[in-house]
Order: structure tokens, then C-alpha cells, then sequence
């Protein structure tokens, strides 16, 4: 479980304080996927990189499962928006910077990465540059960087937005394959309605309005995991009408 | 290339023709009488002390400037406080320092490698500089997020991201770091190409002159070709498009 306890950030914007989180407590069940939504400028990615831990938070506290997240930075992984594969280095040593980093030997490295390169279906492109490749294979490639070091904790910041229709569509049911290969808990910032209903087991609408710090809605929770169609399903489209009325639907629910 | 070269070759001929002065002679008179200069030692000594004072400096301005730009690049405080001098003593020109270089510094080979040096430092500095502060966030980012230490920051994203920006300063630079290799060799030496170059002109030996001249290009060419040469080689990800053509 990831647990906020009284967690507040701000940043300075203009010689003025931004209050983005006041004392913000609240919870992601283990395992499942969490599909965060809301308006732009909510603080959906200051909570993604809150919990990568890129920023510190000035109070309060973020466990998962029950350790302090500082302990787990080996056991999580986040997937940016624009893929942040390194541009110098091939599709080979961007999935395997994170292995090399933790001094494993070249040996087991190889290994490791081979194994999620063929998962993912991107053995071919072990020696190409990201700037060779199509959006579908950087995504792809961001995808093994992130799950070769088998993080329980997977976290995406919009992660299929800069994909085509198709792509999105492919990218979204290989998440799904992952996620029911490995056991890790995902944390999905979105700005698809679509997306979010798809993907989430669980919804979390997130809302700041009037610059006051952000808050949660009350969690959605979804009933996908037993649809073959989903897509084509009338309770999936009902779940986008409904989420779409909460979003447009002022302060409550 | 070889067009280029036919082209000014061709224009050479021209005007040693035109001009029919004893100071312009053909191209292969002077090419035989660089063959000749180099294979008898002197010319080839020559060249190689200002290889060495050339190498040397450059080596030195580059490390103290990727140094000093990194730091001002990456960690704003650094940058508040070097870009100020790097500002200030930039359009200051050095050349004119080369006597109180001297003075400071004496009239052996250290006083060459500053002059050179602290020329090409700041053509290296503005540079490195600007594209240590233009990386990426998310590249930082998506690397710390893996648990990189600072040292793991650099090695992985700092230098690689700076390095064909430093690699094209340093193609830039050799021009300049040359024409100051020149310079400072024609003062209180009797060694290295510059020497060479003037000493020949004194004693209205053209062909002689010409092959130092020819030997210095030579020299800057070789650095140019070695640089362009580091850039492909180190960063390959700069070049996919020569690889596809």
C-alpha cells in the first residue's frame, strides 16, 4: 500500500508561495492499477514525483508498505510523460542504466535485460538510438527500462499521451499484460477519461479549484477485471459518462 | 572535399600565374620543398614543438573550462558567481596580454600554454557553459528517479549531453588556438612553427616560408580532423543521419 500521512507541498512561483498538498492523507491499495485524473495545474504530477521521490515534501510523511519511501527507491520505477530515455545512449544501455546502477554485473544485466526485451517484443531494436524509433517503441522501450529492475511500484505520468490512437490502444493492453505477469502496484496520472476507465481498477479524481491546496474525491472503483471487450462494453462507456459528469461537475459528487 | 581542394588548388595556380611574384610560387613547387624541409628533420622539429605547445594548452583550457562551465551550468550559485568574470574578462583582448604574460610567466614554453590556453578557455567555457544549463529536466529526472548518486548524474547525463557541444567548440577553437600558437611563437623563441614561418620571411626564403605555413595548416587540420574524428566516435547519436545516407 502507498500511504500519504499529512503529506504538504509548495513551491515558490514569482516570489509567492503555491500551496499545492495541506496536510494530505490518503491511500493506494496494493497491486492494483490507480488511474489519477483531474484538471491541469491539479498537482497530479507533483504527486507522481512526491512519490518517485524527485521532490521532498515539506511535512509529512509517504510509506509504501509500511517503509519509508526513501528505502524503496530501488523497488520503483517512473515512466515520464516524454518516455526520458537518454538520447546517447541505445535501447540496449537505457534498459540497462538502472541495473548498472545498482552494480549488477554485466552478466546478469545482459540477462535481464534480454528477457524484458523479448517480453515487450523489442529485441530488434537493442542497438538503435531513441531518436530512431517510432512513439510505439520509445513508449515500449521506457516500459523495459522501467520493469527490468522489477519495481513494485510502478509510476506513469501520462504515459501513453504522445502516442497515436492505435499505439495508445497496443501500449494500453501491453500495460495490462505486465500488470498480470508481475505484481506491482501502478500509479497512472492521466488525462483520459477513456484511459482512466480502461486501465484503473481504481479511479482517483483529484481537485484543485480557487488555489487552495488539492484534494481527492472520493475513490471510484472500477469493474473492468472481468471484461474480454471492455472497449465494446455499455457499463465501460456508462464509467466515461459518469467520471466525465464528475469531472465537469464542480466540488462534489 | 577533394572538390574544394581542386577548386583552391586551381585558384592558387591561378594567381601564382597572374601575379608571377617570387613571394607567390606554385602549389607543387611548395609541396616538394615541404617534403624536403620535413624529411631533412628540421622542418618535422618545428612542428613538433608546436604540436606539443598547441596539445598541451588546449588540453589545459579544456579541462579547466568544462571544469569550471559544468559547475556554472549545472549549480546556479556557481553560475551567479563565475559567469559574472567569465563576462567581464571575455571581450577583454588577450593578445594584447602576451607581454605581461611574459613577464609573469617567462619567455619558456609555460607562458605559450597560458597565452594559448586563456584564449580558447572562454570559447569553451560560454559553450559547455549554455548546454550543461540547457540539459533536459526530465533526463535528470528520469535518471535520479533510477538512483543515480551525483558522480553516477555525470558520468551518465551531464557529460554525454555537453559533449557534442564541447567537441564543436573545440573544432571552432583550433582556428583561434593556432593563429595564437603563431603569434606566440614569433616573440623570444627560436623554436616551433611561428619562428620558423617569420625567420624564413626574414631571410626572403619563400619556399621555405610557405612550407611552415603549409606545416602549421597542417597541424591545425590534423586537430580539426582529430576533433571531428572524437566526435564521432563519442557520440555516435549525433551522426545517425551520415549513417543512413
Amino acid at each position: 500500500m502507498v500511504k500519504l500521512e499529512g503529506v504538504s507541498y509548495s513551491y515558490v512561483q514569482k516570489h509567492r508561495s503555491v500551496q499545492i498538498f495541506s496536510s494530505c492523507s490518503y491511500h493506494f491499495a496494493r497491486d492494483k492499477i490507480h488511474a489519477i485524473i483531474g484538471h491541469s495545474g491539479c498537482g497530479k504530477t507533483t504527486l507522481l514525483y512526491l512519490l518517485a521521490n524527485l521532490i521532498t515534501p515539506d511535512g509529512g510523511s509517504i510509506c509504501f508498505n509500511e517503509s519509508d519511501l526513501d528505502a524503496v527507491s530501488h523497488n520503483r520505477a517512473i515512466i515520464l510523460q516524454d518516455f526520458g530515455l537518454l538520447p546517447w545512449k541505445s535501447v540496449y544501455d537505457n534498459i540497462a542504466l538502472s541495473l548498472r546502477l545498482r552494480k549488477m554485473s554485466e552478466k546478469q544485466t545482459a540477462e535481464k535485460v534480454n528477457a524484458v526485451v523479448e517480453e515487450i517484443g523489442i529485441s530488434h531494436l537493442l542497438s538503435s538510438f531513441p531518436s530512431q524509433l517510432s512513439g510505439g517503441e520509445k513508449q515500449r522501450c521506457a516500459i523495459a527500462r522501467a520493469i527490468v529492475t522489477e519495481p513494485a511500484l510502478l509510476l506513469m505520468d501520462e504515459p501513453f499521451s504522445a502516442l497515436d490512437a492505435m499505439n495508445r490502444e497496443s501500449m494500453q493492453e501491453l500495460l495490462l499484460a505486465i500488470k498480470m505477469k508481475h505484481a506491482m502496484t501502478c500509479i497512472m496520472v492521466t488525462h483520459s477519461i477513456e484511459e482512466a476507465v480502461y486501465l484503473g481498477d481504481t479511479i482517483h479524481v483529484m481537485r484543485r479549484q480557487d488555489g487552495l491546496p488539492a484534494h481527492f474525491l472520493s475513490p471510484i472503483p472500477n469493474t473492468h477485471e472481468t471484461d474480454d471487450h471492455l472497449r465494446g462494453n455499455r457499463r465501460y462507456f456508462e464509467q466515461c459518462v459518469r467520471l466525465r459528469d464528475i469531472l465537469e461537475g464542480g466540488g462534489h459528487r | 572535399m577533394k572538390k574544394s581542394a581542386f577548386v583552391l588548388l586551381s585558384l592558387w595556380y591561378l594567381f601564382a600565374f597572374i601575379t608571377s611574384k617570387p613571394f607567390l610560387p606554385y602549389p607543387h613547387l611548395v609541396l616538394l620543398h615541404t617534403l624536403k624541409a620535413f624529411l631533412n628533420g628540421i622542418l618535422a622539429t618545428h612542428l613538433a614543438i608546436s604540436a606539443y605547445r598547441i596539445i598541451i594548452a588546449l588540453a589545459g583550457a579544456t579541462v579547466t573550462a568544462a571544469f569550471f562551465a559544468l559547475t556554472a551550468g549545472r549549480i546556479p550559485k556557481a553560475d551567479r558567481f563565475l559567469t559574472p568574470f567569465a563576462y567581464i574578462l571575455y571581450p577583454i583582448p588577450k593578445v594584447a596580454l602576451l607581454p605581461v604574460i611574459m613577464l609573469f610567466l617567462g619567455l619558456g614554453n609555460l607562458s605559450k600554454f597560458f597565452f594559448i590556453a586563456i584564449v580558447v578557455f572562454f570559447q569553451l567555457y560560454f559553450v559547455i557553459r549554455d548546454a550543461a544549463y540547457a540539459i533536459d529536466q526530465h533526463y535528470i529526472d528520469s535518471v535520479r528517479s533510477l538512483g543515480a548518486s551525483r558522480s553516477e548524474m555525470l558520468i551518465h547525463v551531464i557529460i554525454p549531453a555537453v559533449l557534442p557541444s564541447l567537441f564543436t567548440a573545440l573544432r571552432v577553437s583550433t582556428g583561434t588556438a593556432t593563429a595564437i600558437l603563431f603569434l606566440a611563437e614569433t616573440f623570444a623563441t627560436t623554436t616551433g612553427l611561428g619562428w620558423y614561418i617569420m625567420d624564413s620571411w626574414a631571410r626572403l626564403d619563400y619556399l621555405d616560408m610557405y612550407a611552415g605555413i603549409t606545416a602549421l595548416s597542417l597541424l591545425a587540420t590534423s586537430l580539426f580532423v582529430l576533433f571531428s574524428f572524437l566526435d564521432r566516435k563519442l557520440c555516435p547519436w549525433m551522426h545517425l543521419k551520415d549513417q543512413n545516407e
